[in-house]
């Protein structure tokens, strides 16, 4: 009883309080995905920029909150650019084109964060002090607060998706967009605003998981890797998909680390989605016909 | 209505029109029939804009569309219902109709309840099946969601691709009185067919096109009686 409320019980919690941070950059990454065609091998640097916006909005503002809006704005400005000035040429080309694209964009944004910033690990003081007790033990606010805002974001873009016109322009656009453009739909504005949306998504994880990680240029790369196979054991282009992985993923890695060295873990990680990808080769929500 | 003028398209480097000529007059339903992999999809696709073509020049209401993206063409009121019929899986029936609803600029509330009704009342099937995924429906009843979805765009010209394809005998009929009731409704139609009876049935005028090139033309009544329909289209 003891061991439960002392370790497993926190556990649990950090695992659903990285679950829901994950969910969001996973969220961006497997929309995307269904774009484009390919896994866009930035969104981990769009990660990363959310995390230094923070700092730099942090630095002139000293409020946290400011940077939570500013922040996600300015990634999203810069998803919006780099998706009109060189996917967007590739889009009539093989999806290849667009994997070594993501792939340069990712190194590119990397060693220009570290060429302006250094490559030293900074921190983001946690907004929020204090703990709270909570089921026999005493818990981080910020924490909470972290599980509470990336669920509302997680109920908010579910609701965006299934009940707002948009929402459903982009499922639409993930799975038939020449139709849709048929139809009358502005499609490369749609691809637009959408790698906007979801870059802004990614900033919005890199800046609340900030407080509790470091910031550094690299910080995306580890991220993106879990991100990654979030999508795959989701079903590649599956929202709900990618929601229900992540909190699998997050709780998985948090529980394992009582048992193993973080090495152990990612293999553990990695065992996870093979075992899924065995059983169900499409993954957890995959359907037929993302992939072809 | 529709002008196509001299129209060379292909995919990559690999050429399927040599040339296509033809025009659809207001309040028309003309047939553009042909054997497989003669270029009718192709062209298609070139009016609807989702291929560019190489040369040649395609004039909508008296303004040329060559070249234009198919949203634009959309919006002009060129409503497609493609081949394979394309309606989206994952989403409703209500979603997919509601899409249709892209090419209308100022969608009003209203505008949309009385295109909705209107659809309701050619397909009353679609209206039971208002929540269901796309992909659960039947390959008639996607047929139906695909041609209620130009309906409610409110399409002057709907291009058809092979709206029989596949589909049971009593379902041809249905889709083959919706096409004359969409006569009716004053829209134009350009249907391409493998079904050339069903089609030249229907339909005032027809085409034949062989090898990306438009081979014969001439009122529907002529093209059922003429040799040359059974020699072509070898029905």
């Amino acid at each position: 009883m003891d061991y439960l409320v002392a370790v497993l019980l926190p556990q649990l919690l950090h695992g659903l309080v990285f679950g829901a941070a994950l969910g969001l950059l996973a969220l961006g990454l497997t929309v995307i995905f269904g774009l484009l065609g390919v896994m866009n091998f930035a969104h981990g640097e769009l990660y990363m920029l959310g995390a230094y916006a923070g700092i730099v909005v942090v630095g002139v503002t000293h409020s946290f909150w400011v940077a939570l809006i500013v922040a996600p704005l300015l990634v999203g400005v810069i998803g919006a650019v780099t998706e009109v000035a060189t996917l967007r040429p590739l889009y009539r080309r093989e999806p290849l084109y667009g994997l070594i694209l993501t792939f340069g964009l990712a190194l590119a944004f990397r060693e220009a964060v570290r060429q302006i910033f250094g490559g030293d690990m900074r921190r983001i003081l946690p907004p929020i002090p204090g703990s709270t007790p909570l089921l026999g033990m005493t818990y981080p606010n910020y924490r909470l607060f972290l599980l509470a805002i990336s669920s509302v974001l997680l109920l908010a873009i579910w609701l965006f998706f299934t009940k707002t016109r948009a929402g459903i322009v982009v499922r639409a656009a993930v799975q038939d967009a020449e139709m849709l453009d048929g139809l009358g739909v502005d499609v490369p504005r749609v691809f637009t605003l959408t790698f906007a949306g979801a870059a802004a998504l990614a900033a919005v994880a890199g800046l609340l998981l900030a407080p509790i990680f470091t910031v550094y240029p690299q910080m995306g790369v580890e991220m993106i890797l879990l991100a990654f196979i979030v999508v795959i054991l989701g079903g590649m282009g599956s929202i709900t998909g990618s929601v229900v992985a992540a909190f699998i993923i997050g709780i998985a890695q948090s529980l394992l680390t009582l048992w193993m060295n973080p090495q152990r873990v990612a293999i553990a990680i990695f065992g996870i989605m093979i075992v899924v990808l065995v059983v169900r080769p499409r993954g957890l929500f995959g359907r037929e016909g993302v992939l072809e | 209505m529709l002008n196509v003028r001299d129209l060379h398209a292909g995919y990559g480097a690999t050429p399927i029109l040599f040339g296509v000529s033809l025009e659809v007059r207001e309040g028309e339903a003309v047939a553009l029939l042909g054997k497989n992999g003669m270029g009718k999809t192709t062209l298609m696709k070139a009016v609807m804009g989702f291929l560019r073509p190489w040369s040649g020049r395609v004039e909508f209401q008296g303004a040329g569309i060559t070249g234009l993206t198919p949203h634009e063409i959309a919006r002009r009121g060129v409503g497609l219902v493609p081949e394979n019929r394309r309606i989206f899986p994952g989403l409703t029936v209500r979603e997919n109709l509601e899409l249709g609803l892209s090419a209308v600029r100022g969608r009003s509330a209203g505008l949309r309840r009385d295109r909705l009704t209107e659809v309701f009342r050619h397909f009353p099937r679609l209206a039971e099946r208002i929540d269901q995924p796309g992909r659960t429906l039947s390959g008639g009843e996607q047929q139906m969601l695909a041609i209620g979805r130009v309906m409610m765009a409110g399409a002057r010209i709907i291009l058809m691709d092979e709206p029989t394809q596949g589909l049971a005998p009593a379902m041809v009929r249905h889709i083959r009185e919706m096409i004359r009731e969409l006569g009716r409704l004053g829209v134009t139609v350009l249907l391409v067919e493998q079904n050339a009876r069903m089609a030249l049935n229907v339909c005032d005028r027809g085409y034949i096109m062989e090898k990306g090139v438009i081979v014969f033309e001439g009122p529907a009544r002529e093209l059922r009686e003429s040799p040359v329909t059974r020699e072509k289209l070898g029905v």
